[in-house]
């Protein structure tokens, strides 16, 4: 009898762990809809406190190096990229203009690559380790900079990411209600919570009520990120294991496939590319194999701002749909280009080598690296810029 | 076989020879990437430790700022 029970599922135990899993699943799903939901306050909140003024409040950002500062510290302080993208996704809607978003959306790329440098720290006690480490951490630092020196003079002198968004974000966005094609029934699901929200922030302060409608916004994108990570973690333990066995002794193109798809079922590239680190400290995995991997990493979190976009509809949705497609286009076309091209896809390598080596001998050019490259090197920009302004 | 050894071998022999260590080679080559590869797959049987090792932003920070003061005193 109780052999049949087990074979037949009928375990006690494992009921509960289904109904358990079924209720992690159905709890992912409601933080989804709180972020989308936060994106659309979030558009809804600056479009009422700027009053349609949005660039003008932006006016620091004009300068694109500004707007990518503020993306790489943005980003490095709150450890998340996917927020940052998401928060900008919003406020493309409620009117930031989309040439000043796409160099903070290449910051945010840069800022997202503190959090392995720091996981690399942790394996300080043991000089190789650290070494491998620190190496496999730097390389997707390396990659990043790299991809923003080529990309956002090219962007700056003839904006072809914007102009391939625009081009495809029209074809996907309807002409006549200009709210992203199948995906109207997003609005009426929202907008009641964002009126609530709307209500409250009112109750709080009337004169201050879209600011705080902005404030709760970026509250919800940042805990629901957390917590959808955190879940996603637990469920797709598995199925990252079988996509990463999958792709052992397959290739560079296996490598950044199974990178992005890993980080598209975690929803965190930061994740994605923190996992590495340790693998690489072993010395069981190669830079060379990490590598790859990293990359994916970066196209697959470009998931979470089209995700983000489609919390918005009307007039505005084709803009916020753009800002999203700048970041999925920026991010594949330097995977292509960087790493297509042999002598460009050998220098994030040998940079991260160098520098690993440098930290190993001594750790606090480790710290000195960290602190300068995401704080006080944009930090310094910032004053000069507004110095000299 | 040392040198002399190898040119009084017919070139029929040589051309065995060289195929054969030719199929050994290959053979340890693979076996290495086999082993190289096994070590893979038995750190990614471990996914969730690492996920858990990477989850410790901050203990890892205050652990690399004591090394490198002690580091620093120690010099």
């Amino acid at each position: 009898m109780m052999t049949n029970m087990t074979s037949s599922g009928g375990n006690p135990a494992s009921a509960d762990n289904f109904a358990y899993r079924i209720f992690q699943w159905l709890f992912v799903f409601f933080l989804i809809y709180l972020l989308i939901t936060a994106v659309g306050m979030i558009g809804s909140g600056f479009k009422g406190a700027t009053k349609g003024h949005a660039a003008e409040l932006f006016s620091f950002a004009t300068n694109p190096f500004m707007g990518l500062i503020v993306g790489v510290m943005a980003t490095a302080m709150i450890q998340s990229s996917s927020t940052v993208t998401s928060i900008i996704v919003g406020m493309v809607a409620g009117g930031l203009p989309v040439e000043m978003a796409v160099p903070m959306i290449m910051g945010a790329n840069i800022g997202t690559t503190i959090t392995n440098t720091i996981v690399s720290l942790g394996h300080v006690r043991h000089k190789k380790e650290f070494r491998r480490a620190f190496a496999a951490a730097t390389v997707h630092d390396f990659f990043n900079l790299m991809a923003v020196a080529i990309f956002l003079p090219i962007e700056i002198l003839f904006q072809p990411l914007q102009k391939l968004a625009t081009y495809l974000s029209q074809h996907l966005v309807g002409g006549e209600n200009l709210s992203v094609k199948g995906l109207n029934f997003i609005k009426p699901i929202t907008k009641p919570v964002i009126a609530e929200f709307q209500k409250f922030a009112e109750m709080i302060s009337v004169q201050s009520s879209h600011i705080l409608l902005v404030f709760f916004g970026i509250a919800i994108i940042f805990l629901s990120i957390i917590f959808i990570g955190k879940l996603l973690k637990k469920l797709m333990v598995g199925r990252a294991k079988k996509i990463m066995h999958a792709s052992i002794g397959r290739g560079p193109v296996s490598g950044i496939t199974s990178g992005a798809i890993v980080t598209i079922l975690v929803q965190s590239s930061s994740t994605t590319t923190s996992l590495m680190v340790p693998l690489a400290g072993t010395g069981v995995f190669k830079l060379k194999q990490i590598y790859p991997f990293t990359l994916g990493a970066n196209i697959g979190t470009t998931v979470t701002a089209l995700l983000a976009a489609t919390a918005i509809s009307g007039p505005t949705a084709i803009l916020a749909l753009q800002i999203a497609l700048v970041h999925l286009i920026y991010n594949t076309s330097a995977v292509a280009f960087i790493y297509g091209i042999k002598t460009l896809r050998k220098i994030p390598i040998r940079g991260a080598m160098w520098l690993a080596r440098l930290a190993a001998e001594k750790k606090l050019y480790a710290l000195l690296y960290l602190l300068g490259i995401f704080f006080v090197v944009p930090g310094v920009l910032i004053f000069l810029h507004e110095l000299f302004a | 076989m040392t040198q002399e050894e190898f040119s009084s071998l017919s070139k029929k022999k040589l051309k065995k020879l060289i195929s054969e260590t030719q199929d050994v080679l290959n053979q340890l080559k693979l076996e290495l990437k086999l082993r190289k590869e096994g070590k893979q797959h038995d750190e990614i049987d471990h996914l969730e430790d690492h996920f858990e090792d990477a989850s410790h932003n901050l203990s890892n920070l205050k652990k690399f700022i004591q090394n490198v003061i002690s580091e620093m005193k120690s010099k």
